[in-house]
């Protein structure tokens, strides 16, 4: 490893040439010159070390680090279309040998970094028509939707806008002929909206009354699914219950000492699990009873998590009458609402 | 493969900045469902990169003209896809549009007006050359909600004062106009009492007193553009009968102008623009001609370019199946 300090420029100069002449006449010697910007006798200015590294990195090699702590060179050529590894080269100095070199964004894997460089050294070539151009395109979009996904965030991490862009467009394709559920499939996404989907509340701009009255109502009706999967869960614990007293039960059946003190204690435990179950589900009842009244509340934007609940059921039943009632009264309004919002123009 | 285990991360972690430049490829009906996807999706679909200009310059109404005020009649079904299209428009650019463009045949109601005014109150700039089925009230009280509205381009109407007061009330901002139509010393003397602080003012393809150019070019001390290209310059408006006498830009005019930065004038008889402004004897047919061609201004800020992917061809036809 040629260690390049600040003697050696004086060095070449001393022998005739200059490193620069020196590095274009010979692009395959990896020069590897950095330029000490400090110091008495290097008097160049900012600008000019930096065309200086630009024009050096156009004939030389550079090196770069991929995600996966592999170290390899790549031409000057690409550095130059590459937003931020030049950036990256200029700003703070590495890439210039296999000690210090430039490390990509996470996005970028050695198959990804082959694949992008594949397609700036084809393009970069002067000589290709405009056809060849568009079909080494078409070509190059002609794979997998992953390796599509991976090849984006890589470009967009590099700052290599012509091709996020063709990337994007073969992506906006690919969503467009695809449902949703087969969206959610092919981009591995979550399914994280279901409840919001049907229940979002209308932003109100301008505090609209109807538009506050309708997201009130939505409000009570997203309570009241939550009331409903609480008491679900209450059951479920119930059961959980039940079923450790049978094994208890089993055990202590099993079990030789003090058999019907056990058997005793038991049932009383069953008797005051009961009586506290009644109590549980009684309150639940008052939650579901719905004198409590949030006027005036708007229901929370949708960046606050309600807790993604995936509902699988829209209507819900709800035992009490009086909700009922209230309920319909609401339906009522809220129906008179959505068609006057559906259909401004009604008068 | 060594980057398998980067694979999960990547896929959560698509970055919004690249969902918000694929989605801006789609338009407005694909939109729709792929912001019901997933809750990050969602929210780069209401990027504003996507939606900071809401050009539907492609809708028109279906519209007939009438003899009575306001002279035109739109079906209903015209309305009511209108409404649909603003529907969706507003619930997925949940109010991050700052550009509205609107064709000129497209005649929308008060009703109308008030929604776009109401989900999209921080609107900046306006294009909207159709104001037949608008009343004083509604116009007046969308721009009350666009405080921070910059630039509007308008027809040209009967008594603009109103609507000059109203700017000037609430729009603390406003640097922009551009006018379609007839330019008369009412319009004039309306926008210098209310306009002082206006920098840029088209006029371009429009009728054009002398008196009220004048008025215009001593009293609006703030102006930086000004644009007359291809007007008809008249001595006085014609009454009933009385034959037009068409003015030149004398020396006078130009000498006045010559403060202002920029000033865009064209009165040839060999440019397309003006001929056709003769042909169509002052009130330019905009129908007649290009899709393009109403769009253009030579300011360069008010000039309004391609159409963008939001709201295309196949978005027309798709909503009128």
């Amino acid at each position: 490893m040629l260690n390049l300090s600040r003697p050696f420029p004086y060095l070449l100069t001393f022998l005739g040439r200059s490193p620069q002449s020196l590095a274009a006449k010979n692009p395959s010697l990896s020069i590897r010159l950095q330029i000490r910007p400090s110091g008495p006798q290097n008097k160049m200015s900012g600008n000019e070390i930096a065309l200086n590294k630009t024009q050096q990195a156009k004939s030389s090699y550079v090196w770069i680090q991929t995600n996966d702590g592999l170290i390899q060179q790549v031409e000057g050529e690409f550095v130059t279309v590459c937003p931020l590894i030049h950036r990256e080269m200029l700003r703070t100095g590495l890439g210039s040998c296999k000690n210090n070199p430039i490390p990509l964004p996470e996005q970028v894997s050695p198959a990804i970094l082959s694949s992008i460089l594949h397609y700036c050294r084809f393009h970069q070539v002067p000589g290709h028509s405009d056809k060849e151009r568009k079909s080494f395109d078409e070509k190059f979009m002609k794979t997998d939707t992953d390796r599509l996904v991976e090849l984006i965030s890589a470009a967009h991490s590099l700052e290599l806008s012509p091709l996020v862009d063709l990337i994007s467009r073969a992506i906006a394709r690919i969503i467009e002929g695809s449902s949703n559920d087969e969206i959610r499939e092919i981009f591995r996404v979550p399914d994280d909206l279901t409840e919001e989907e049907k229940l979002e509340p209308l932003r109100n701009p301008t505090n609209n009354l109807y538009i506050r009255l309708l997201n009130q109502h939505l409000a009570r009706k997203r309570k009241n699914m939550k009331e409903q999967k609480e008491l679900k869960n209450v059951e479920l614990e119930k059961k959980q219950e039940d079923k450790r007293t049978v094994e208890e039960l089993l055990e202590l059946i099993n079990g030789k000492d003090e058999d019907l003190k056990c058997v005793r204690a038991s049932k009383c435990k069953r008797k005051s699990k009961k009586r506290k179950n009644k109590a549980q589900s009684s309150s639940v009842n008052y939650l579901n009873c719905p004198d409590v009244k949030e006027v005036g509340v708007l229901p929370p934007m949708r960046t606050s998590d309600d807790g993604a609940e995936d509902f699988s059921c829209t209507e819900t039943e709800f035992d009490d009458d009086l909700d009922q009632e209230k309920m319909r009264e609401n339906d009522r309004i809220v129906a008179e609402f959505a068609r006057r919002l559906r259909l401004i123009d009604y008068r | 493969m060594a980057d398998t285990k980067f694979i999960g991360k990547r896929w959560e972690e698509m970055e919004t900045d690249v969902l918000v430049k694929i989605f801006k490829e789609l338009n407005m009906i694909q939109l729709a469902p792929v912001s019901r996807v997933c809750r990050s999706w969602r929210l780069a679909c209401s990027d504003p990169f996507i939606w900071n200009t809401l050009d539907l310059g492609l809708l028109q109404s279906n519209f007939i003209q009438t003899r009575a005020s306001p002279y035109i009649w739109v079906d209903e079904r015209s309305d009511k896809r209108l409404t649909r299209i603003l529907r969706v428009a507003m619930a997925l650019s949940r109010g991050n549009i700052t550009s509205m463009i609107f064709h000129f045949n497209l005649y929308m109601k008060d009703d109308h007006l008030s929604y776009i005014s109401e989900w999209s109150p921080h609107l900046r700039r306006l294009v909207m050359p159709a104001w037949n089925r608008i009343t004083k009230v509604g116009i007046c009280q969308a721009i009350r909600i666009w405080e921070n509205l910059e630039s509007l381009t308008m027809p040209s109407i009967a008594h603009p004062p109103y609507i000059m007061e109203e700017i000037s009330r609430s729009c603390k901002n406003f640097s922009q106009l551009k006018v379609m139509g007839t330019f008369d010393m009412h319009f004039a003397s309306a926008i210098a009492t209310n306009l002082q602080k206006l920098k840029v003012l088209s006029l371009r393809c429009s009728i054009i007193t002398k008196e009220a150019l004048l008025y215009i070019l001593n009293r609006m001390d703030n102006l930086e553009v000004l644009n007359i290209s291809h007007c008809l310059l008249l001595e006085a408006l014609a009454t009933s009968g009385r034959k037009q006498v068409r003015s030149e830009l004398d020396q006078s005019i130009l000498q006045k102008a010559s403060r202002i930065r920029e000033f865009f004038h064209c009165q040839s008889s060999s440019c397309t623009t003006c001929k056709r402004m003769i042909e169509d004897e002052g009130l330019m047919r905009w129908y007649r001609y290009e899709d393009w061609f109403w769009r253009r201004d030579e300011v360069s800020t008010l000039d309004l370019g391609d159409y963008g992917k939001l709201f295309g061809k196949n978005c027309v036809n798709s909503l009128t199946a």
